[in-house]
């Protein structure tokens, strides 16, 4: 399903093997996954396509290690993450991965810059380079501006960017964005994504989207497409659907 | 760590109202107690001193048979090596005075009326400070000159209409069983706040009063120190001097005889106490309540910094800072608040008349240091042990069902 990354066991990232996810509700079980796997490598602009409640964001969850699959496994670099304890899996997702939340989800009693040190805070890097760094970070996404205002003062797009720059600023072997697109208008949808693309193609930040964004869909090099949980081949009008 | 305490700052007071209202409510509690020490510290101090000075001294020595009350031959209580005794604890330079003492009952008449009282001897030669502690409404102390004056309790005084320089007689029997009698002119009339005691008892000098029960010896010796503190060493000092004159007697200390005292303070501890745990089981309720509400609607916040990798335990750690700023407003403001009302109230000059006292005194109210601290570390503990349970609950959150409360 691979478009343009080359595959490359060394540069695996992180490789979900037949993963299954039931929610008990009450007395009876819903399988929101069943059997899925997919593979991030290094370089990936990768999508989790599917209608909605297919299981796009469990499944981003789950290589995210916020979650934990009932069957299967979730790889990191190639080794099993099943033995690892919650604070190791906290100390992974620190060091490693960076988040970009649908509904943005900045702290609000920080600023801007606050706010994209913030990550750099739980790797104890020290003040001077936590602000040199998350000030780079947020000149990248165009805010060096901005830097003072707390979240409530900026529009939604300012807002994603901020989540741009705090995924971005300790230069992650990943970043997760779970529907990055879906509280924007088309056009800050499209200067958020052009904005990851181009952290893509310059300095080679590998994503994982979970997104039916068919903006997303167009520049994504690996798609996976989930329909009740299950693995299927990308139906053909959803890469046909008009995104001019 | 900067920025962590910034953070933890300006979430306790994201909700201004809430937390203003939180640090009212620790404040009130920490004045509150402080207050309260200070107030009951202040009465019961002023109850030790009247009875120490005027009633117990530091010490008192007596036979073994008068402490245990068993006998009912008053005359073998009597210490009849009295005089060496006293010599020998003078020698003694923590120790301000030693006396002579004894106490019985007899009629006290004033024309046709008459009055069975208390009778306590007080030696005006040795015992100056114990006679300066007996405030006098009118007329004077005794005086070593004056051997046929009676000093007169306030209420004693009031049912006898007595006044000072009335004559008075007191009829009472002798160790021997022999009925004697004498005439005495009030000395004055004074007055120690302790209603018991103004209410029966009357002071006669001790050689006048050995005259009237026809003996030499003594009931009791009181012992006073320069210094209330060093009670303990010098009851330890005087056992080791009796011991070498007459091992029957034995030696108490103030505290152990004076009752009203021990229970009044008792009373006051067990009031304070239970005041406290009410203030502060109220505290932490409200604390709790808070913190556990903050945590509530930040469900979607905990989600969040727990997915960008932060660990359970720091979770818990912002909480509890959280709640330690409110707790350090709080107690920083009720102590300043104690300050002002205790300043207040020690200005306003408003009498009280408290329960066994036979005058109204002022409030007065000392800030004590030790009750600051005692009141800032319940405070501060407090609200710490407020924020831990609310705190451990949302470390223990699930990552993905919290963040779901973003909207
Ligand atoms: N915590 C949960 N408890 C029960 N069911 C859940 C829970 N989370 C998700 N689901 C269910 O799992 C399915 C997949 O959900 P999700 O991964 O959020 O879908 P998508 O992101 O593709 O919209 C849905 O049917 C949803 O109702
Ligand atoms: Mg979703």
């Amino acid at each position: 399903m691979s478009l343009k990354s080359v595959p490359n066991t060394l540069s695996l990232v992180v490789e979900a093997h037949r993963v299954s996810r039931t929610y008990s509700i009450g007395s009876h079980c819903h399988q929101a996954l069943n059997q899925v796997s997919l593979e991030i490598r290094k370089g990936d602009f990768c999508d989790i396509a599917g209608p909605s409640g297919s299981g796009k964001t469990t499944l981003l969850n789950i290589l995210g290690c916020l979650d934990r699959p009932t069957e299967g496994d979730v790889l990191i670099e190639g080794v099993s993450t099943k033995k690892f304890s919650v604070n190791e899996l906290a100390k992974f997702r620190s060091e490693n991965l960076g988040f970009i939340f649908q509904t943005f989800n900045l702290i609000p009693t920080l600023s801007a810059l606050e706010n994209v040190e913030y990550p750099l805070l739980l790797l104890s890097r020290t003040y001077r380079s936590r602000r040199e760094l998350a000030e780079e970070a947020l000149k990248i996404v165009g805010l060096e501006n901005f830097k003072r205002n707390r979240p409530g003062q900026l529009s939604g797009g300012q807002r994603q960017r901020v989540a741009i720059a705090r995924a971005l600023v300790k230069k992650p072997l990943l970043i997760l964005a779970d529907e990055p697109t879906a509280n924007l208008d088309r056009k800050n949808s499209i200067e958020i994504l052009d904005l990851m693309s181009r952290l893509h193609e310059e300095n080679g930040v590998t994503f994982l989207f979970s997104s039916h964004d068919p903006l997303v869909l167009k520049r994504a090099t690996k798609i996976s497409y989930l329909s009740d949980g299950r693995q299927e081949p990308i139906p053909s009008e959803e890469r046909m659907k008009d995104v001019a | 760590m900067w920025l962590r305490i910034k953070i933890a700052f300006r979430n306790a007071f994201r909700n201004r109202r809430r937390s203003l209202l939180n640090i009212f409510m620790i404040a009130s509690a920490v004045a509150a107690i402080v207050v309260f020490e200070g107030f009951t510290h202040n009465m019961i101090s002023g109850l030790r001193e009247t009875t120490v000075q005027t009633q117990t001294g530091h010490l008192q020595l007596a036979l073994r048979s008068f402490w245990e009350k068993k006998s009912n031959k008053p005359k073998q209580n009597l210490i009849k090596s009295y005089q060496r005794v006293v010599t020998e604890l003078l020698k003694d330079k923590r120790i301000q005075y030693a006396a002579g003492k004894l106490e019985f009952f007899g009629l006290l008449s004033k024309g046709d009326e008459s009055m069975s009282v208390r009778i306590i001897t007080l030696d005006p030669q040795k015992e100056v400070s114990r006679n300066k502690h007996f405030r006098f409404r009118e007329g004077k102390a005794l005086h070593k000159n004056r051997p046929f004056q009676v000093a007169v309790g306030n209420g004693l005084a009031r049912k006898l209409g007595l006044k000072a320089n009335s004559n008075v007689s007191i009829l009472t029997h002798t160790y021997d069983g022999v009925v004697n009698a004498m005439d005495f002119e009030v000395s004055g009339i004074f007055q120690t706040d302790i209603a018991e005691f103004d209410d029966s008892t009357l002071l006669i000098p001790l050689k006048t009063a050995q005259e009237l029960l026809d003996t030499t010896a003594v009931e009791q010796i009181v012992v006073g120190l320069k210094s209330s503190w060093d009670t303990t060493m010098v009851k330890d000092s005087v056992r080791a001097v009796l011991a070498g004159i007459d091992p029957d007697i034995q030696v108490k200390t103030w505290y152990q005889i004076a009752t009203l005292y021990k229970q009044v303070s008792m009373f006051n501890r067990v009031q304070n106490t239970m005041v406290q745990f009410i203030l502060m089981a109220l505290v932490l309720l409200s604390i709790m309540n808070t913190v556990g509400m903050s945590i509530l609607e930040r469900t979607g916040e905990i989600g969040t910094i727990r997915a960008l990798g932060e660990k359970r335990a720091a979770v818990v750690f912002q909480f509890l800072m959280e709640g330690l700023f409110l707790g350090l407003g709080g107690v920083l403001l009720g102590i300043l608040g104690a300050i002002c009302i205790a300043k207040g109230f020690n200005a306003m000059n408003i009498p009280i008349i408290f329960p066994g006292a036979s005058a109204p005194i002022f409030i007065k109210i000392e800030v004590l240091y030790s009750a600051i601290l005692k009141a800032s570390l319940l405070g501060l503990g407090i609200t710490i042990l407020a924020a831990v349970i609310p705190a451990h609950r949302a470390s223990k959150m699930n990552i993905v069902e919290a963040l779901r409360y973003n909207i």
